[in-house]
């Protein structure tokens, strides 16, 4: 009998008994299995009804984000090893509405997502189509903004981010770091138009720089950076704005 | 039990969702969390010195009996322990005030560490400053 | 059931389907346009994808040198002229993508750089370090969400498409969320669901790569072509399959055996590790049958040594290498080489196509990696798939735009009766009360197993023989398997038999196919037959589902400019 390790694994299933619960299993032990390869396990072995997202396995497409013993943790390269021989706790991530089991409900990440305008915006609109050649941008320019390109949208900032839990209304870090990364962007002229919405009271002026989201961010986007300078910003244009009386 | 799924037409409610309570004591189930609360709270020692030193400076402008009675107040025992607690908050407020500014101002080409080292030459000069126009007079 | 209208429906929301959706949004926005994903479009497989996209850019390179690359690479299976459209509207899409935000890498000008990459006679490879495929698929999902008029079903499953005489009229559909099916009607169809790397065991495929649009199409009545043609790229990192981009052999990684020899110059002595894919896998499973590779505990391989690149240069060109080693191998680049060895990842084959995506029934399309032109014949050349998305998802996108206003929709009755076909067979075959014995894991497990080691990179005719007997006995067994989760709400049971199902079909078709190509084509190599035989092969297969089981035709392949020729690196 090779070695074991238990996981409490929460389950919620709507259509039967609505119960939101624990439930313990215990797996043989493998030195290089990620937690995914956990899930699988039981799923594949001892309960066919365990419901959890995933895909790529390479810590890329952001599906697989979940709770690992109260840390918002990317499953497929959080390795069992790290917790070995203690038990490991698996929660649906924080902060969202749960639809079954490790499953939460992103939808209300993807409105505020197109609220933000993440798109090239230029003054000109037919530059925006204009294919007979490339906009030119040096690597120094790249530099300002490309951090933010980083994002994989795994949403594992929102469940770090107390102000979100809080209050479901904030923006939040995923999102007003894309804002940032298209404010700087030097192709982009459309600083104005996602002012409205990252300014907002719901937008940057929320955030009371927990920094969590940084320290959670698998990618190393560095939200937190990002909300902050969004605030300077923001500022510094309505002081701005109220000296010239411009917008 | 299997039912048919073609049973159920597409206008029915959206699935329950489970939506997870914030208890008030969220804070204190994560480091992070509490020391943030900590920083915050720092705050309110900052102000309560400021008002200190007001109060302190309305007495200096109410005569000399006046003066001397206030900074009694101030040398009291549970006045310095007072003052000791207001330093460690300020003194917390400062270097995360100091890591923070780094990390926002040290975009490329500057670095955070270079801009959080910058904030503390310029608190020691100052401070150095104060120490001996106080020293002075 | 429900019945919800629309004009198009791209069913995939990777590279393909939101260059479509964006296409269709842009010229014609008072069409109805929705994307149906199975997952929020940012988890498609395309945000994976590492290397770059090719296309003609710099003044020393011109269209008909990348054409010949690719018939080349083909094995001279690719359609020419297929082949000379892509070429061209590539030049045009890597720059459309510019425009959208993409983040080329540069050069000091400020221009977007190129690399070199397998098979390719010119610098042309353009590349966002090497996380092209991330950067491409966010770029088009965020300026797709710039169309106010394009809608999108997030999380449901396409579990059929209802065709009424040779006519699309829509797909009968799951929203996983609610556990509900509806109908979602539509004009034109565009697939873009990928290639079908879940049935190998041994992968650099997500999860969610199960031949989904190509089962859809084929039971519908629509042939599915060159689906033998399976490409093995060669760095898929050991233990997981998980892909070591080709650039890191395009910046200058050597390849090296045991005896610390780089033994690609006894295989491609003047492309080297540059070869293309099929090429250098074969000679990495050759040194291994030699004897000649490592040994570990996680089986044979072979080294990928970056680590004469520097730590600079593999932090500002391969940073993703880096971290992927970091995180999947547990070993640094920068000091170490990388065990690797060839993994299962693209599907050359697929719905059968033309050049503007269109299937031979009226409204249905395919584009990407599930679709078959065919441009890359037996064999892809890396960096030409995320290029491939660009061009064939904006011409399926505007080619389905064109037929709307000239098709006639379905009658509301005849959708429903084909609907509730559909749900009948949904209904008996996966929905079973528990009775049955088998778990769709099993089968499963045993598939990845049968297609790894018989249908794999060397093919003989006992193997393939074998492999078309074993899932023939796993397509029976599926008819008995155990479905435990009777609720509806993201039942993942159904979703996966269902996906389990479309890959069984496709796998048949691709076994099958390989026994009867008795040659060595491309990415398609037999032992037994080791010579590419143009007199009697020269054609695509072409595979339709009938009552019988499937029945392969040839399909002439088209040849404009160059004649096949000896395939020499």
């Amino acid at each position: 009998m090779g070695e074991e390790i238990t996981l409490n694994i929460t389950r919620y299933n709507p259509d039967k008994d609505g119960k939101y619960t624990t439930q313990r299993y215990s797996i043989p032990y493998k030195n290089d299995w990620s937690i995914l390869d956990a899930l699988n396990y039981v799923k594949a072995e001892l309960d066919g009804s365990l419901t959890y997202r995933w895909s790529c396995r390479m810590a890329v497409c952001g599906s697989c984000g979940m709770m690992v013993n109260g840390t918002p943790r990317l499953t497929c390269s959080t390795y069992l090893n790290e917790f070995y021989p203690k038990e490991i706790t698996i929660e649906p991530l924080a902060n969202f509405p749960v639809i079954r089991d490790l499953v939460v409900d992103i939808n209300d990440f993807m409105a505020k997502l197109k609220s933000a305008k993440p798109w090239i915006i230029r003054k000109n609109k037919r530059d925006e189509d204009d294919t007979s050649k490339e906009y030119l941008q040096t690597t120094g320019q790249m530099d300002k903004y490309y951090q933010q390109t980083l994002c994989i949208n795994c949403t594992l900032c929102y469940a770090a981010c107390p102000v979100y839990g809080l209050h479901p209304d904030f923006l939040g870090p995923a999102v007003i770091a894309l804002g940032h990364r298209y404010n700087k962007d030097s192709r982009d002229e459309g600083k104005a138009d996602r002012r409205e919405v990252l300014a907002s009271e719901h937008g940057v002026w929320k955030c009371t720089v927990v920094g969590d989201c940084t320290e959670v961010c698998p990618k190393h986007v560095d939200p937190s950076a990002a909300i902050q300078r969004t605030k300077v910003d923001s500022a510094i244009n309505w002081f701005f704005s109220f000296l010239t009386g411009r917008k | 039990m299997a039912h048919s799924m073609n049973s159920i037409s597409g206008k029915t409610e959206a699935t329950k969702t489970y939506r997870r309570d914030i208890p008030n004591t969220w804070w204190l189930k994560k480091g992070s969390y509490f020391l943030f609360i900590l920083r915050e709270i720092s705050s309110v020692f900052v102000a309560l010195y400021a008002i200190f030193l007001l109060i302190q400076l309305c007495a200096l402008s109410g005569g000399q009996e006046r003066y001397e009675s206030t900074a009694a107040v101030f040398k009291s025992g549970w006045m310095i322990i007072l003052h000791v607690v207001i330093w460690v908050f300020v003194m917390y407020n400062m270097v995360t005030w100091f890591r923070i500014s780094g990390r926002i101002f040290g975009a490329k080409p500057l670095s955070p560490v270079l801009v959080t080292i910058s904030n503390y030459i310029i608190w020691l000069i100052v401070s150095i400053g104060i120490i001996f126009l106080l020293l002075k007079g | 059931m429900d019945v919800i209208n629309h004009d198009i429906l791209i069913v995939g929301g990777g590279g393909a389907g939101l260059r479509a959706a964006i296409e269709i949004s842009k010229s014609n926005p008072s069409l109805k346009t929705a994307v149906v994903s199975k997952v929020y479009p940012m988890r498609s497989h395309t945000v994976a994808a590492e290397g770059g996209s090719a296309a003609v850019l710099k003044e020393d390179d011109n269209h008909d040198l990348h054409a010949y690359d690719t018939v080349k690479g083909s094995d001279f299976l690719a359609d020419q002229d297929a082949v000379e459209v892509f070429v061209r509207d590539a030049t045009r899409e890597v720059v459309q993508i510019e425009r959208w935000g993409c983040p080329w890498n540069r050069e000091e000008d400020g221009r977007i750089a190129t690399r070199w990459f397998g098979g390719m006679s010119r610098k042309r490879t353009l590349h966002a370090a090497d996380k092209t495929g991330f950067h491409l698929l966010h770029a088009l999902f965020q300026t797709s969400l710039k169309y106010d008029t394009l809608m999108r079903y997030d999380e449901w499953f396409v579990a059929a498409l209802l065709v009424d005489e040779g006519k699309l009229g829509g797909v009968l559909a799951l929203d996983t969320r609610r556990g509900v099916f509806s109908i979602l009607a539509a004009k034109a169809v565009i697939l873009c669901t990928g290639g079908v790397g879940r049935m190998y065991a041994f992968t650099s495929n997500a999860g969610i790569k199960t031949g989904d649009g190509a089962a859809l199409a084929y039971r519908a009545g629509a042939p599915i072509k060159d689906m033998e043609f399976i490409q093995f790229h060669p760095s898929g990192l050991l233990r997981t399959g998980i892909l070591i981009t080709e650039a890191s052999r395009g910046e200058g990684g050597y390849l090296y055996n045991k005896d610390g020899k780089r033994f690609m110059e006894n295989y491609a002595p003047s492309k080297m590790e540059l070869a293309p894919r099929d090429i250098v896998s074969r000679s990495i499973i050759e040194e291994i049958l030699a004897g000649r590779g490592f040994e570990g505990p996680y089986g044979s391989y072979v080294q990928l040594d970056l680590r004469h690149l520097g730590e600079a240069k593999i932090m500002e060109k391969l940073p993703m290498v880096r971290e992927l080693c970091l995180d999947f191998a547990g070993m640094d680049p920068v000091y170490e080489p990388i065990p690797i060895r060839p993994t299962m990842h693209y599907t050359m084959g697929g719905v059968h196509t033309d050049k503007d995506g269109k299937t031979p029934i009226a409204g249905l399309y395919a584009a990407g990696e599930g679709g078959c032109v065919s441009i890359h014949g037996a064999n892809r050349l890396g960096s030409n798939s995320l290029t491939e998305l660009l061009v064939f998802g904006a011409r399926a996108g505007r080619s389905a735009a064109e037929y709307v206003p000239i098709s006639k929709p379905c009658s509301s009755e005849r959708l429903q009766s084909l609907a509730k076909r559909e749900m009948d067979i949904i209904q008996k075959r996966y929905m079973q009360p528990g009775n049955g014995k088998e778990k769709a894991g099993a089968i499963l497990a045993d598939l990845r197993k049968t297609m790894d080691e018989k249908v794999g990179i060397y093919r003989t005719d006992d193997g393939l023989k074998d492999a078309v007997q074993i899932i023939q006995r796993l397509k029976e067994r599926f008819t008995r398997i155990r479905i435990t989760q009777q609720s509806k709400v993201f039942n993942t049971e159904l979703t996966g038999a269902m996906e389990l199902d479309n890959m069984l079909e496709i796998a048949h078709v691709i076994a099958m196919n390989a026994r009867i190509r008795k040659e060595s084509r491309g990415g398609h190599a037999r032992k037994d037959f080791p010579k590419r035989d143009d007199e009697q092969f020269l054609h695509h297969s072409l595979v339709f589902k009938t009552p019988e089981g499937p029945k392969r035709e040839t399909f002439p392949v088209t040849i404009t400019k160059w004649k096949p020729e000896e395939r020499k690196y």
